[in-house]
């Protein structure tokens, strides 16, 4: 089992990282000492999301091979109804879902005010940050 | 916003709450980078970029890199997650 730091990106880090070489969702991206996370209903949206802003979805494909991908077999009514208490939007309850499938100790998004962070915390040990905060927190641990 | 200010080692062991000393120490060490000028030393705002936003000033100009798009990539994400939900 691999002792790397567990990060689930949410939907929004994914596509900057597809925007800018020099973001740091990028620099997520790239980085060796990660097991970075997305799951099946992030690549649905992902695809649907690159697809209105007209980048290429081999560019997405490519990227996503740097992820493992956790199954969400509930359908979407099942993950908002069980989830929707940890965001203050149900559209992104089914990212809390597959943070949690993943077994993801860190969710990693730029929408930070539609979690709640203090319940996810309280609930299942998950960490929600930024991209840049969580590697700054990677060199606190690993200088 | 880091380009142009620098410090002096008093004026950083101030804003640090650390002693002199313990400024030159940092330096010395290379965790502060100060630049000596003839007798003096300056340190540049971009070495304490930690202090002010919690990030290295790479991370930092990283974080600021990813933020020009984030706006517009939400704006499109909303719009899937609220097609995604009246399906539902």
């Amino acid at each position: 089992m691999s002792t790397l730091p567990c990060a689930f990106l949410d939907s929004d880090v994914v596509i900057s990282s597809l925007l800018s070489s020099r973001g740091a969702a990028r620099v997520l991206i790239d980085a060796g000492a990660v097991d970075r996370w997305v799951s099946s209903s992030s690549v649905r949206e992902l695809e649907d999301v690159v697809d209105r802003m007209v980048i290429e979805r081999t560019k997405l494909h490519h990227t996503l091979r740097r992820c493992h991908v956790a199954s969400l077999i509930e359908d979407e009514a099942t993950l908002v109804r069980t989830h929707a208490r940890y965001v203050s939007d149900e559209g992104d309850a089914h990212v809390v879902a597959g943070v949690v499938e993943a077994h993801a100790q860190y969710l990693i998004t730029y929408n930070l005010k539609h979690f709640y962070r203090d319940r996810i915390k309280a609930d299942f040990d998950i960490l929600v940050m930024t991209p840049a905060l969580f590697l700054q927190y990677l060199r606190s641990v690993c200088p | 916003m880091f380009d142009t200010k620098a410090y002096t080692p008093e004026q950083v062991a101030g804003m640090l709450q650390l002693s002199k000393n313990t400024v030159y120490d940092l330096m010395r060490r290379g965790e502060i980078v100060g630049k000596r000028i003839g007798k003096v030393y300056r340190i540049p705002a971009r070495s304490l970029s930690f202090m002010f936003t919690g990030l290295d000033a790479d991370l930092y100009e990283a974080e600021q890199e990813d933020m020009k798009q984030v706006p517009a990539i939400q704006r499109e994400l909303a719009r899937v997650r609220m097609k995604k939900a009246v399906k539902v």
